[in-house]
């Protein structure tokens, strides 16, 4: 049996699973330290389950907290940022078009140094041990503890960013230390990019994967801890606390695997209804769908796997003003509304109290909306399914209309049709999609390397890849016999036709319990 | 020359609308221009002032080089282009020829090498000319009007991060861009080339002209759409029916959603087709033939836009515009044509640039002859 929870920025979600089975669920609110959220959400959820702690055998989570922080541009530590590139990569610094608050966190502790690969895994430029050492010595000096190390072609030989690792370890083993390799491909600003965001998450890092294991320890579960990322899949909270940066975005996924999951659903939209926003995604094959090439986190150029989702600012605290036209949000009450919502006696006009109003839902004292006029709830009411229907539209991937799943908190804003979709469905514990999400999601690994298939048949290459992806997966803990490929990209390189390729191979599994 | 000629001057506020321009008349090609808005933003930090020059204001006997990257775009965005190589690559040009380099022009007008030119002419304390040797994006080195007109490429510079030089020397550009193809791998899979010696007189006779201001114009137009709210594409087909003395024909030729994207990499191009779908009737629908750039657009058995005239995609609601390697399935697109400028139009330049040149089975047909006025 395994947990599964969920941390957001209003509620704690946990949910018990056996196997495919949900056994029992609980919401809670989330506390300033999250530990305490977490224990109390737990232990509610397994005293509805009736399962002891100790039966547990694995717990999953995901966060927002990685995601609020960027936005809100909190707790980001300052860091150094190592390029491994002269004499290449000069026309373009680190940070360039970054939006000025962020950057100015993070701080100007730029150092340049020579090193990286060709494109065939070659030297570009020998690595100055003593350089690196020096840069330490500096970054040491100015107090800061977390350093990104970007490498030219990295994601093709790795060897120089793992030797300037090990220097500035061996001489200063409290530095957190940030390959670029690990968080992305090829691409180097936007690999850079995910590497410097990843440096400065790197206290906040350390905190989540400390809030967690206290968590469970109080919970009295002593099964590993596995944390959500931002593709869908899961990795250990160990790889977790050195690498923040995959927890970015987690949440949209979660709900969406979860809504798969409770749904059984292989292709459709999910509306994820929250207090504030709703974000919408698609499912393609039972999975998520992933954005294209690069995607902004924050107005910064990432190359990392994030779902395709779109945020509206709708949500059940969504403000409603009728003057003089009719506006719905942005503002919301959010985690106010049972205190400032109309129909619990507030004086805040919210999309929960037109729900009431227009008969979707029984909650609270609806004749305390008998000021509003009948038209004004309606067009209200009206307006909100045209801008979700307006959104899945958007998500849908198909030229047919899209079935569509409802889940989170606020899902009784939308009653049982949307405009163009084929069919609109709440689920049962809809509204823990997402802790759900993170107790089934898969165990991946990821696999990236060059061939040339003038040498190698591209075929067996294909094959050899794919089955280091498998291998890598099931040492994080995925259960081998699970285990299948679920990206394989191939990457020309050269001028020449098709002689060197860069395949990049991810597979995930089933966790071994 | 005198830069005191310069018709005008390009300033750090308008990096932005020159990389929208720069993007829609990569026509779906010319990789990512990220990379050179990045590389343009950084030499404008140190010098905020770029002669630009009207092509029509050079002397006959000014020397003019052309500049632009070369590689797989993989490699390129990887190992990013290099600002001070181009600048040793004008220095060897400058040994070699023993005469001095009066301004540089960029080698295509559409992706990166829509905008590394500028940075390097910034670097090198140069002008550049308003004109380029395509007036968008095309794959393959002859295609450009510079050897469409008989003028050779050679001798061509090509040169690494480390300020190493490979020097190419034929009577035959379609030979150079063969040699240019097997040494790049040796080379790093790209290097920073400086080709195409030209003198005004050449230059005159053989560019498109206007190309840098044509960017501008039409980042400008798209970017004066959004502040005021209104819908970027149509100000912008708008914007060339009307503009001046030089209008050109502008269509928004479809509205739908990628629905079919089927794009292979073969060697440096991007090869295949794509489909997108009308929202509202998904039998509706138009097909993209695509090589780097979109070769062809037909809609039932009809054909809507083809090469040499500029087929964009754009983002539907942003109107950004898509390179094909960044076009995903699903996406809410608009597909824009723009017709070629007059010198892609000539029998000598369609027999190299036309549809049959891309292995199309059609006749050039202008977009303007496709559409009702």
């Amino acid at each position: 049996m395994r947990i599964g929870v969920d941390v957001g920025g209003t509620n704690t979600d946990a949910v018990v699973m056996d196997g495919d089975r949900l056994l029992g669920a609980a919401k809670t609110q989330t506390t300033p330290r999250t530990n305490i959220g977490i224990t109390r959400s737990i232990k509610k959820a397994l005293d509805a389950a009736g399962v002891a702690p100790s039966k547990i055998r694995a717990a999953m989570i995901g966060t927002t907290q990685i995601t609020n922080a960027l936005s809100e541009r909190r707790n980001l530590a300052q860091a150094a940022i190592i390029r491994l590139c002269l004499p290449a990569n000069r026309a373009v610094s680190p940070m360039m078009d970054w939006p000025a608050d962020i950057a100015a966190a993070i701080g100007d502790n730029i150092y340049w140094a020579q090193g990286g690969a060709q494109f065939t895994g070659a030297t570009f430029s020998p690595l100055d041990d003593h350089k690196i050492l020096r840069i330490g010595h500096d970054v040491n000096k100015k107090g800061i503890r977390h350093i990104a190390i970007t490498g030219l072609f990295s994601p093709v030989q790795h060897r120089m960013e793992k030797r300037a690792a090990k220097i500035i370890r061996n001489a200063f083993p409290h530095m957190g230390v940030t390959l670029s390799h690990k968080v992305g491909g090829l691409g180097f600003v936007e690999r850079e990019n995910t590497t410097i965001l990843n440096a400065a998450l790197g206290e906040i890092g350390l905190n989540i994967a400390a809030e967690f294991a206290a968590a469970l320890k109080k919970a009295k579960i002593s099964a590993p801890i596995f944390v959500s990322q931002n593709d869908g899949t899961l990795m250990k909270a160990n790889f977790a606390r050195q690498y923040p940066i995959f927890m970015a975005k987690s949440g949209p996924t979660n709900s969406m695997i979860g809504a798969a999951h409770l749904s059984g659903a292989k292709n459709a939209v999910v509306v994820d209804i929250g207090g504030t926003t709703t974000d919408v995604g698609a499912l393609f094959d039972g999975a998520p769908r992933e954005k294209s090439l690069n995607t902004d986190l924050c107005d910064i150029r990432t190359n990392f796997h994030m779902p395709d989702t779109m945020s509206i600012a709708l949500g059940g605290g969504s403000t409603i003003v009728f003057d003089p036209e009719l506006r719905i949000g942005p503002k919301s009450v959010a985690r106010d509304l049972e205190r400032r919502g109309v129909i619990f006696g507030g004086d805040v006009l919210t999309a929960t109290d037109i729900a009431v109003g227009a008969g979707r839902i029984n909650l609270g004292d609806r004749s305390r909306l008998g000021g509003i006029s009948r038209e004004k709830i309606t067009e209200a009411d009206r307006r909100i399914h045209e801008i979700v229907a307006l959104a899945a539209e958007q998500m849908n991937l198909s030229s047919t209309p899209a079935e569509i799943i409802l889940v989170g908190g606020g899902t009784c804003l939308i009653g049982e049709t949307l405009a163009r979709a084929k069919s609109v469905s709440q689920l049962e514990h809809g509204n823990v999609a997402n802790a759900v999400g993170a107790a089934v999601a898969r165990i991946s690994g990821e696999d990236s390397s060059v061939a040339s298939y003038r040498k190698t048949d591209r075929k067996k290459a294909i094959k050899k890849a794919v089955a280091r992806a498998c291998r890598r997966a099931a040492k994080l803990g995925a259960d081998p016999e699970t285990v299948a490929p679920i990206a394989v990209e191939e990457t020309s390189l050269s001028h020449q036709h098709g002689d060197r390729v860069r395949i990049r191979v991810r597979a995930a599994g089933r966790i071994m319990l | 020359m005198n830069t005191e000629t310069g018709q005008f001057i390009l300033r750090p506020g308008d990096i932005d609308a020159l990389v929208y321009g720069a993007s829609f008349l990569g026509s779906g090609g010319g990789g990512d221009p990220y990379i050179g808005r990045l590389i343009l933003m950084r030499e404008m930090e140190a010098a905020p002032a770029l002669p630009v020059i009207d092509p029509a204001a050079v002397p006959d006997d000014a020397n003019i080089i052309g500049i632009g990257a070369v590689g797989a775009p993989s490699v390129l965005i990887e190992r990013l282009p290099n600002v001070d190589s181009f600048v040793y690559a004008l220095k060897r040009v400058e040994q070699h020829s023993g005469k001095k380099i009066d301004a540089i022009i960029p080698i295509e007008a559409g992706g990166i090498n829509a905008t590394l030119p500028l940075a390097v002419a910034l670097r090198a304390g140069l002008p550049v000319i308003d004109a380029d040797g395509m007036g968008r994006a095309f794959p393959e080195t002859q295609m450009m009007t510079f050897s469409i007109n008989g003028y050779l490429a050679s001798p061509l510079y090509l040169v690494d991060d480390h300020g190493d030089c490979t020097i190419v020397e034929t009577k035959d550009n379609a030979k150079t861009d063969r040699w240019i193809r097997s040494v790049i791998d040796a080379m790093g899979g790209a290097a920073m080339a400086a080709a195409y010696p030209l003198t005004g007189k050449m230059l005159k006779a053989a560019a498109v002209r206007n190309t840098i201001s044509t960017q501008l114009n039409i980042g400008r137009t798209v970017y004066a759409a959004r502040h005021k709210k209104r819908d970027p594409v149509k100000a912008l087909v708008r914007h060339f029916r009307d503009h001046g003395t030089e209008p050109r024909f502008a269509a928004s030729l479809f509205t739908g959603k990628v629905s079919d994207r089927n794009i292979k990499i073969d060697g440096a191009f991007n090869i295949g087709r794509l489909r997108i779908s009308d929202m509202r009737n998904p039998d509706d629908v138009c097909r993209i033939a695509v090589k780097n750039e979109n070769l062809i657009v037909r809609q039932g058995g009809k054909v809507l836009a083809v090469v040499p005239d500029i087929i964009t995609v754009v983002d539907a609601d942003s109107a950004d515009p898509i390179t094909t390697e960044n076009l995903k399935f699903g996406q809410r697109v608009k597909v824009i044509a723009l017709a070629a400028p007059d010198v892609l139009r000539t029998p000598k330049a369609l027999a190299v640039v036309g549809p049959r040149a891309f292995k199309l089975k059609c006749d050039y047909t202008q977009l303007e002859d496709l559409h009702d006025r």
